[in-house]
């Protein structure tokens, strides 16, 4: 009988996440900065973008918090960026953001109304198999 | 077979599936996103995405350029426009020099967040400021039509 083959690192344990950003968008708001904080139990994989909106006509900007990099080069429009949750907007390679560090994203308007917007993160916190509980320790996105 | 075998094509680590199912695709999902080869080498590379936007009146064409980190595989085109006619769309890699393809409306070549065009095979850029995008509004009421054009991928 074949003995099971053991890769060299396990795969992590991914416990479903969504990480949600709420924003109260003025009307013709030229930048409404919201800060994401990822939590310090685990790394997070970003497979899914999803949200909401009053009005289509918004922007959003999404930059990393420790090193101000912007992922876009300037202001996204809200359907070119986020799909829902039926039609989520697939990262074709899953992105993985270090645990405790921060998500900056500036929303604009130009509905000329007040729009409310919540933008959804939707992944997967990656755990060590062989201790859930601990945390990753930053294991998984230095060894990935 | 295992999505966790890290074997299943040799000489590629392995990877889980997540991210590529489509729900709109459901099983026929492998047949709209890139293969496990053409994937391999998006492996830790930072989603970028580059917006361009134009406003045009009636019938208008421009076109701009959108600037790349060195290195960027660009994998999604998405679009909208804020005018039903909406606009039509070309390509040019002007690294390569070549037309990506005629004219086409823009709802022939581009998706939206909730159902992005999908290259099958990641289109590479080895240099900075790649590739021109050309549009001509199809409007032709006057309003302004505000037109953005995606070009979404991975960087370094």
């Amino acid at each position: 009988m074949a003995t099971p083959k053991v890769p060299p690192i396990l795969p992590p344990l991914r416990i479903p996440f969504d990480y949600v950003i709420n924003a109260v968008v003025p009307a013709n708001s030229g930048g409404f900065p919201v800060s994401l904080q990822i939590q310090q139990d685990a790394d997070f994989e970003i497979v899914f973008l999803a949200g909401t909106r009053t009005s289509p006509l918004a922007d959003v900007q999404m930059s990393d918090g420790a090193t101000g990099r912007n992922f876009s080069s300037g202001p996204v429009n809200v359907d070119n960026f986020f799909g829902t949750a039926q039609l989520p907007f697939p990262l074709v390679e899953p992105y993985i953001i270090a645990r405790s560090s921060s998500v900056n994203f500036t929303f604009r308007d130009t509905s000329a109304a007040q729009n409310t917007i919540q933008l959804v993160l939707r992944g997967y916190k990656l755990f060590p198999q062989q201790n859930p509980a601990q945390g990753s320790a930053g294991m998984i996105s230095q060894a990935q | 077979m295992s999505i966790w075998d890290r074997d299943r094509v040799p000489g590629i680590t392995g990877r889980h599936a997540l991210g590529l199912w489509l729900t709109y695709r459901k099983l026929a999902t492998a047949g709209y996103v890139p293969g496990a080869l053409s994937r391999a080498p998006l492996k830790f590379k930072v989603p970028a995405w580059y917006p361009v936007t134009f406003a045009l009146t009636a019938r208008l064409n421009a076109e701009d350029r959108i600037t790349t980190t060195p290195g960027f595989w660009l994998v999604y085109l998405i679009g909208s426009s804020s005018l039903a006619p909406g606009f039509r769309l070309q390509l040019y890699d002007s690294e390569k020099n070549q037309r990506l393809g005629d004219p086409l409306n823009f709802a022939n070549g581009l998706g939206s967040a909730a159902r992005p065009f999908i290259l099958r095979k990641p289109h590479f850029f080895t240099t900075r400021s790649p590739l021109l995008i050309r549009v001509q509004n199809q409007d032709v009421s006057g309003a302004t039509n505000n037109i953005q054009v995606v070009a979404a991928g991975f960087g370094e």
